[in-house]
């Protein structure tokens, strides 16, 4: 095998053309695993060899990286790959089920290989398709909405020889007649913009414009706008530019956080399938703001359809002359794809990542303004807030600031996932309530009964119905203990019940935890099991005092701030709902019967 | 300088000095596992949590990471550090298969001893404990234990970053993350003993000594590694006269933290080799020392005064105080016997080192013999000058000079063990380096001083009066007595400066020799 690969003339030329991407060869060592990976068909002890032969180094050295990323076979897999989200809004609305009946459908078991190699069937954390659960990725092509008979078709169609497409995203549901601008020209395009679309929209003008301005200047706008990093973290996008060092000893790099992964959180993916011109346009201006010399999208790996229409955007970009070599500023722009880790969201994570390494987060300081992608200075941003920067430029702080509030000024991609009517995104200025949200999103479905939210992605802590009229914004919901995070609520009913969902989440915490730091890595497997004990109806009344303790032992004891995201859910989820978890304490009468049945045939 | 105030005491700093390191300097211990002072800083074991009362909030840090600055106060032992600690090591504990009682690191283990010094002692982990690889050969070397591994990456940093072999790594995620290797592919760094020693646990440990002994018999005798020219200091693990281990001793100004495996497994055979002359002979028969010294030195005396002339090959692997009194017995000797006598030594073969710590010369003390002006002979030399007949009389004193073909009038050999002791006139066992008392200058010039770490055999006479035995046989008096007086006789006449062995820092002493002339 290692021969074939020597002398497959192709896979050398593309490895040859990936490596050009970056300043250090080493960079390119994932995506050059993927192209790898897809010529074998699982990344067998030669194929490690020729990777690690190709990149200089030992195969320990790759194994150590390929081990690290869900994405990456080291065992045969089938023709197909089988992805059934299991995260939270996914499972409230039948991924237990889609997962039996896909296993009827191939005769194998989750985890294993169809006996005639046609595919293999996984469960994977979230996917990033929460308002379209439950999901099922096919070769990482998308399938929205699946259920059983679904589930049977795309199986059916498999078995005839039909390879998987992605499906087309329908239409977002309507938003009130706020003023959107970020979904405004995908709402306008019915469907993708192109460069066509984008530029008669008046787009890659305000790039024209910002590149005329005087750098700060433009910093200077966008931390008068307020724009806070629509990531999760809230951080003055404007500030964290200012970090970049003004008089550059190296080159400066932007990277674009588009590692969306959060269990809730889809809206990113969104933009980059529907108008990524506008991601490229804010990452140009943003690069000169900065003084970065190119920009690289770090997006999931599951990401692939996202990632092509980024790709296809970038070629129309160079080939108009707007960014890379041909253009003005040459300023380059690349994508880079993941393979599989939650963790790679954290912005030094994310670098390590970019650099063909594991995704463990870096000690700070040094913070990556001052050493960040090749130790050189680096600014990581959220895909939405690039997508904020060309209509902060274009039409001035004053501007953004009439939407949301004083502190969290702009519209936010909310987006409202689980059993109700019309799950989606919605562009609506911050501040808005999940109320509001709900009522958008068609309320709840008929029989499910709202219990709880979780207002921000899977890091967020849970509420109860009565913070329901809540503003959803970074500085209210911080006050309320939780986080406005991604803006990504997902309801939870009286049939799933809360401690279900605090176990899913600390599941996937439990599942993403990079294993670096002892007091997470151990942390997050010990609070994940004590709740799982809950659903089992045999937790003890201790258990909740050690979950505590166990978390106020790991919350800011380690590099990153992981286990505060493990605490967020399980912290508000034992406050506002005690009384379920003691429903479920070993000998109660309502221990007896399990909660949920989900978690049980799961 | 920054100045900061640790436990409420001032000190200052040198610039880009953390905080572990200023501990480290004003005789704190602050608990560590992932950092070392001779590998990239992780900050990941998270143990070393310290309270950082300003600038900035009250607050608990890692000392490993955190940067000195001026004005930072810090406290290292404090309730908020002793909770993070206990809770740290909880977690480490959790799935720890808690063998101690089978385990080779028991009595030197980080993992117990802070424990005991930090732990909750009680465990509230109700689950079951993962399960991993045991006894997994990660060379013919080396032992991984992954259930005791507690990932603090020190030897996935040293593979790295100091053998320059990433052939160790972490594999898998979050609580399936273990240190391995590449199916097929064991570690093959020649430094890679070292990471029994830097690994603070039970996860790695040398397959040798699996299950072999317990740690806290060992008595540890400060010597130097004799098998290349870096001298590399280490210590001698000894119990019942026999070394068990060979261990770095941390040197700054030489082999830092490390040694090569060539040091760490062979040093026990060159130290206390298996097959030794136990015996004194004088022409064939079993002798005293005294008939044995007096037989050399009517020999040789003869052998000159006859117009010979007398080779002298004295060992590279022997101390300054031996070279220098075999240098003494003949500078004080009859004129005619010293003007016929070559004082000499073997060319080592050289061959360029590894760039880390191995010289490429294998040989402990070829500069103590450059500064007493022994002549370096190679072994066409000394064969031409056997073949010319002039040489009538020869003393070997090197145990690794094997073959000598030549008719002469007398050969003596003071060796450990030397074929040469079937032909010889005059046998005299030697002792080895771990057997005395005495320094030795490596290539560098840094003179360290090795302790006797082992009883020679019984029949062995000792080095100093072996040569004291020809002295007396010579008439010639004056010869050091004792290690002590050699060297601070040998230091005077080698260096300048008359020195005390007894005040040689452990590290060792760099002394400008001065080369003397070489007679040849």
């Amino acid at each position: 095998m290692t021969i074939a690969l020597d002398r497959d003339a192709d896979l050398r030329r593309r490895l040859d053309q990936l490596v050009t991407r970056y300043p250090q060869k080493r960079a390119a060592l994932i995506p050059a695993l993927h192209l790898v990976q897809d010529k074998c068909g699982w990344l067998h002890d030669d194929a490690v060899r020729f990777v690690a032969a190709y990149f200089d180094t030992t195969p320990a050295d790759v194994l150590a990286v390929i081990t690290f990323y869900d994405m990456f076979h080291r065992a045969p897999k089938g023709t197909y790959e089988i992805a059934v989200c299991r995260n939270l809004a996914c499972k409230e609305r039948g991924a237990d089920a889609v997962v039996k009946g896909l296993e009827r459908a191939l005769g194998c078991r989750e985890g294993e290989t169809s006996a005639d190699g046609l595919a293999t069937l996984r469960t994977f954390e979230c996917l990033g398709g929460c308002t379209e659960a439950p999901l099922v990725a096919v070769n990482w092509r998308y399938f929205r909405n699946v259920d059983t008979a679904k589930a049977d078709a795309i199986v059916a169609n498999l078995r005839a020889g039909k390879a998987p497409i992605q499906e087309p995203r329908p239409e977002e549901p309507t938003t009130p007649k706020n003023e959107i601008y970020l979904t405004r020209r995908m709402r306008d395009a019915n469907g993708a913009v192109d460069l066509a679309t984008y530029r008669k929209s008046g787009g890659y003008e305000t790039m024209t414009k910002a590149l005329g301005m005087e750098r700060d200047a433009i910093i200077e706008v966008v931390k008068q706008s307020g724009l806070r990093g629509r990531g999760g973290a809230g951080f003055s996008t404007g500030m964290k530019w200012s970090f970049m060092p003004k008089e550059p000893k190296k080159p400066h790099y932007l990277a674009v956080n588009a590692d969306e992964s959060e269990p809730g959180t889809c809206k990113d993916r969104l933009l980059m399938e529907r108008d990524p011109h506008s991601l490229l346009e804010g990452m140009v201006i943003a690069c000169y703001a900065i003084r970065a010399v190119a920009g690289y999208i770090y997006i999931r790996g599951e990401y692939l359809y996202a990632a092509e229409c980024l790709e296809r955007a970038i070629e129309e970009a160079r080939a108009g002359g707007l960014i890379g070599p041909t253009s003005s500023h040459k300023i380059d722009l690349h994508v880079h794809r993941g393979a599989g880790a939650y963790i790679c969201g954290e912005e030094t994570a994310l670098m390590e990542s970019l650099e063909g390494k594991r995704g463990h987060p870096r000690p700070k300081p040094p913070f990556p303004a001052q050493s960040g992608l090749w130790k050189s200075p680096t600014t990581v941003n959220n895909v939405e807030t690039i997508c904020n920067i060309p209509f902060i430029v274009d039409k001035g702080a004053a501007w953004f600031r009439t939407m949301g509030n004083e502190k969290s000024p702009g519209n936010l991609l909310y987006s409202v996932a689980g059993n109700v009517k019309k799950p989606g995104i919605f562009e609506l200025p911050l501040g808005t309530t999940a109320r509001t949200l709900i009522d958008l999103a068609g309320g709840m479905v008929d029989g499910f009964q709202l219990i709880g939210i979780n207002p921000g992605g899977a890091s967020s802590g849970f509420l109860p119905p009565s913070k329901l009229d809540v503003a959803l914004d970074h500085d209210t919901l911080k006050a309320e203990g939780s986080m406005l995070g991604t803006g990504a609520i997902t309801v939870v009913d009286q049939k799933f019940g809360m401690v279900e969902a605090v176990a899913c989440f600390a599941k996937f915490f439990e599942h993403e935890t990079c294993g670096q730091c002892g007091p997470c890595r151990e942390g997050c497997a010990w609070a994940s099991r004590i709740v799982e004990r809950f659903l089992h109806g045999e937790g003890t009344t201790e258990d909740l005092d050690v979950l505590s303790d166990l978390l106020d032992n790991s919350v800011g004891k380690t590099i990153c701030v992981f286990p505060e995201a493990l605490a967020g859910p399980l912290r508000l989820g034992v406050k506002h709902f005690r009384p379920e978890f003691e429903k479920l304490v070993k000998g109660s009468p309502t221990a007896a019967a399990p909660a949920t049945s989900p978690a049980a045939n799961f | 300088m920054p100045k900061i105030t640790l436990n409420g005491k001032e000190m200052d700093v040198a610039p880009g000095t953390t905080v572990i390191q200023a501990a480290i300097q004003s005789g704190l211990t602050v608990p560590h596992y992932c950092w070392h002072p001779a590998l990239p800083v992780a900050a990941s074991c998270r143990i070393c949590q310290v309270e950082v009362l300003g600038p900035g909030p009250r607050r608990t840090a890692t000392a490993c990471n955190l940067e000195c600055s001026d004005g930072m106060s810090v406290l290292t032992d404090t309730p908020a550090v002793a909770k993070a600690r206990a809770g740290n090591l909880e977690m480490l504990l959790l799935n720890h298969p808690l063998d101690c009682p089978i385990c080779d690191k028991a009595g030197e283990c980080w993992l117990q001893d802070y424990t005991y010094d930090y732990g909750a002692g009680v465990g509230r982990n109700e689950f079951e404990r993962r399960k991993s690889e045991k006894r997994k050969p990660i060379s013919d070397k080396v032992l991984l234990d992954q259930e005791r591994c507690i990932l603090c990456t020190r030897c996935v940093r040293f593979m790295d970053s100091y053998a320059k072999k990433p052939e160790l790594v972490v594999t898998a995620r979050g609580e399936h993350s273990v240190i391995d290797i590449f199916p097929d592919a064991p570690v093959t760094s020649e430094y890679q003993g070292n990471l029994a020693d830097i690994c603070p646990v039970g996860a790695l440990t040398l397959s040798n000594f699996r299950f072999k002994n317990r740690v806290w018999w060992f008595k540890g005798t400060d010597s130097v590694c004799t098998l290349c020219s870096k001298g590399c200091s280490v210590t001698l693990d000894v119990r019942q006269n026999q070394i068990n281990r060979v261990r770095p001793r941390t040197n700054e100004q030489n082999n830092g933290w490390f040694i090569c495996d060539t040091g760490r497994f062979e040093l026990e055979h060159e130290f206390a080799p298996t097959d030794r002359l136990t015996q004194v002979m004088v022409d064939g028969k079993p002798a005293d020392l005294a008939s044995a010294g007096a037989r050399v030195a009517s020999a040789l005396m003869r052998s000159a005064e006859a117009g010979g002339d007398v080779l002298v090959l004295a060992s590279t692997q022997t101390t300054n105080e031996d070279l220098f009194a075999l240098s003494e017995l003949f500078a004080n000797a009859n004129g005619t016997l010293a003007r016929r006598t070559t004082l000499a030594y073997r060319k080592v073969d050289e061959h360029g080192g590894d760039g880390i710590l191995r010289t490429g010369q294998n040989a402990a003390n070829v500069a103590g013999l450059r500064a007493l002006g022994f002549a370096e002979l190679t072994d066409a030399e000394i064969a031409k000058r056997f073949a010319s007949g002039k040489v009538r009389a020869a003393w070997i004193l090197d145990s690794r000079f094997t073959t000598l073909a030549a008719d002469i009038d007398f050969l003596a050999v003071f060796a450990t063990a030397s074929p040469l002791a079937e032909c010889a006139h005059v046998v005299v066992p030697a002792q080895t380096v771990g057997e005395k008392d005495g320094t030795l200058t490596n290539a560098a010039g840094l003179t360290q001083r090795v302790r006797a770490a082992l009883r020679a055999p019984q029949g062995v006479p000792g080095d100093l009066a072996a040569l004291a035995a020809v002295a007396d046989g010579l008439g010639v008096s004056g010869m050091p007595k004792s290690g002590g007086d050699a060297f601070a006789a040998w230091s005077d006449r080698a260096g300048g400066q008359r020195l005390a062995l007894s005040e040689l820092p452990q590290d060792g002493i760099r002394i400008a020799l001065m080369a003397r002339e070489t007679k040849s």
